[in-house]
């Protein structure tokens, strides 16, 4: 049971009449029946369907349910490879070969919920639970700086310590705090589902993305698997976004956290997720889709029990679908999947990756892996250096981009942008630049080795000649000294 | 022509600031056709798009900042001579600074 004070801070903190309004009679946009009743009728598509399909992804329309249903119910494994090929040929067209990089900084592990999965779990005795201070929140984000990143996602514990406020402040030393040329310049957040107003509060300081992760979208399971504390309520976790998005938050991320149950189901529930924010937000779905698989976590039974968890070519080919499926979303995959994994996943359409990710609290400063500060146990342990080369080596450029954002291509915008295919054409330009000054600030001599014919290569593939020219230009300032020019 | 941003400024001043923004748009693309403009809500370093051009990737955005909250992108300024630029952004600062200029 939880105590009085948990109890009241999570009903002042529900207000379920901000769903109302989403729900068509009374019914959320997830329909179990549907989903199931559609993976059934789809169970042996045609060929010549799922040549229809991709052609259709290629040419950058979302697709439809029954559309994605057939994909997820492929059986022929040369059909699997022209779906991979063309997961990178939308991504190369939508984004171009780069990749967006940021870390994680987990700051506070307090949490009110009892997810049976999570090793932050409110139940777990084995967890030491901290919560940073704003000195010890610029430690780690100095630390972060002086790796070369620029872009975060900060993490929190649903607890009434980090409440919005307590957010809004941290978010407000991570832009505040710079160390000689280096600086935070977005931050994303992973946090409790706000009430319209608390995200208000979040939109005032200069949010980058916020993200929610349903984990499940099976109701039935969910109820299951989070039996207390605010994430209880199914219906608040699932409209969490589209209460941000009404509170003018305009770039979200979705995500589902694949083990919990069967695999098909929770990527037709993204999808249901990202057509209902299209619905009701004008055309505009989430910014970024993540797909973080169940991994092993301190005292958590749970995960070796789980009859749902996913082998790599499984995960590879729902990451494939959801490329297929949404072609003009980012894409996130997370340090949860060892290197070789990522290495061969990105290909298949990523967009953004975290490298040098340390998620125990406090773990950048202290420069150590402590598994009882952490949620679950990482799989991809290279430095931000070695996964740069890495990328390079694979002919992928790392971006450390945030101009979007900073130039007003947020929103319906920038989806706007990208479902044209246009985005790419600053995109890749501000890779560019953005990798240059990685390389003379931060790199190891093997990593600059291997990035600096890159930039030739993707200078030379611009196909404007006045951005080229202006790259150009740029790049000699960014040698001279100068920083954060963009397009 | 800024006679008629001015005497849009004040047509339109009492109006909610999304009006205000769409008269302010509409009468700069009518002198300007050319011109790709995008309105923003400045939060801090976020700059978010309330209204615009969505279509036009320019080389550059030019980014102006209108008073604490508002912005304007702009992702083609070279259309327009600088002076006039600064002129016609001034008339819209002095609205958000208060002092609308008749």
């Amino acid at each position: 049971m939880e105590s009085t004070a948990v109890q009241e801070w999570i009903a002042q903190v529900i207000k379920p009449e901000q769903n109302e309004k989403y729900k068509v009679d009374g019914n959320t946009f997830i329909d179990t029946a549907y989903i199931n009743e559609t993976l059934l009728a789809k169970r042996q598509p045609e060929k010549q369907e799922i040549r229809e399909i991709i052609a259709k992804a290629l040419d950058l329309y979302r697709l439809e349910p029954e559309d994605t249903a057939a994909l997820l119910n492929c059986t022929d494994e040369d059909l699997w490879d022209e779906m991979y090929t063309a997961g990178l040929r939308i991504k190369e067209k939508v984004y171009g070969r780069r990749i967006v990089t940021f870390a994680p900084l987990y700051i506070s592990n307090f949490c009110v919920n009892n997810c049976v999965y999570c090793g932050y779990r409110k139940s777990n005795e084995h967890i030491d639970r901290q919560q940073l201070n704003m000195d010890e929140l610029r430690k780690e984000i100095k630390t972060l700086v002086n790796k070369g990143h620029k872009r975060l996602i900060m993490v929190y514990g649903e607890h009434p310590c980090s409440d919005v406020d307590y957010i809004a402040e941290t978010i407000k030393v991570a832009y505040s705090t710079k160390v000689g040329n280096g600086e935070i310049r977005r931050v994303n957040v992973n946090a409790a589902p706000e009430s319209i107003e608390d995200y208000h509060k979040l939109k005032e300081v200069g949010i980058g993305t916020f993200q929610v992760f349903q984990e499940t979208y099976h109701p039935g399971v969910y109820k299951r698997l989070h039996p207390s504390g605010l994430k209880a309520n199914y219906e608040w976790r699932l409209y969490s976004l589209h209460r941000a998005m009404e509170a003018g938050i305009d770039d979200v991320g979705i995500g589902a956290l694949f083990g919990l149950y069967d695999w098909k189901f929770e990527v037709m529930g993204l999808l249901a997720h990202t057509i209902d924010l299209e619905k009701h937000f004008n055309g505009v779905g989430p910014h970024t889709i993540s797909f973080p698989r169940l991994e092993p976590a301190v005292n958590t039974p749970f995960v070796e029990k789980t009859s749902y968890k996913i082998d790599d070519d499984t995960f590879k080919k729902l990451v494939t679908v959801l490329r297929l499926s949404v072609p003009y979303t980012g894409m996130i995959l997370t340090a949860r999947e060892n290197a070789a994994v990522r290495q061969n996943v990105i290909p298949v359409g990523i967009t953004q990756i975290d490298a040098g990710s340390n998620i125990g609290i406090g773990g950048y400063a202290r420069e150590a892996l402590d598994y009882n500060r952490q949620q679950f146990i990482l799989g991809d342990n290279r430095s931000l250096d070695e996964a740069v080369r890495d990328l390079a080596l694979m002919g992928r450029i790392t971006s450390f981009c945030t101009a979007d954002y900073r130039c007003g291509r947020t929103g319906s915008c920038f989806m706007g942008f990208a479902k044209e295919g246009k985005i790419h054409n600053l995109c890749m330009p501000n890779a560019i630049l953005t990798f240059k000054e990685y390389l003379l600030d931060y790199a190891s001599e093997e990593t600059k080795k291997a990035g600096e014919p890159l930039i030739e290569q993707e200078l030379a593939a611009l196909p404007n000649q006045a951005v080229k020219a202006r790259t150009e230009e740029y790049l000699k300032r960014i040698e001279a000294g100068e920083r954060d020019l963009f397009f | 022509m800024l006679d008629r941003l001015q005497a849009v400024v004040k047509e339109h001043q009492h109006d909610n600031d999304l009006n205000f923004i769409k008269a302010c748009h509409g009468v700069l693309t009518e002198i300007y056709p050319c011109l790709h403009l995008r309105w923003v809500h400045i939060y801090g370093k976020r700059w978010a798009y309330i209204y615009g051009n969505s279509g036009d990737l320019g080389q550059s955005s030019l980014r102006i900042q209108l008073s604490q909250d508002y912005g304007i992108c702009i992702d083609n300024a070279k259309l327009v001579e600088p002076v006039e630029l600064d002129q016609a952004m001034a008339i819209i600062k002095e609205h958000y600074n208060g002092k609308v200029m008749v």
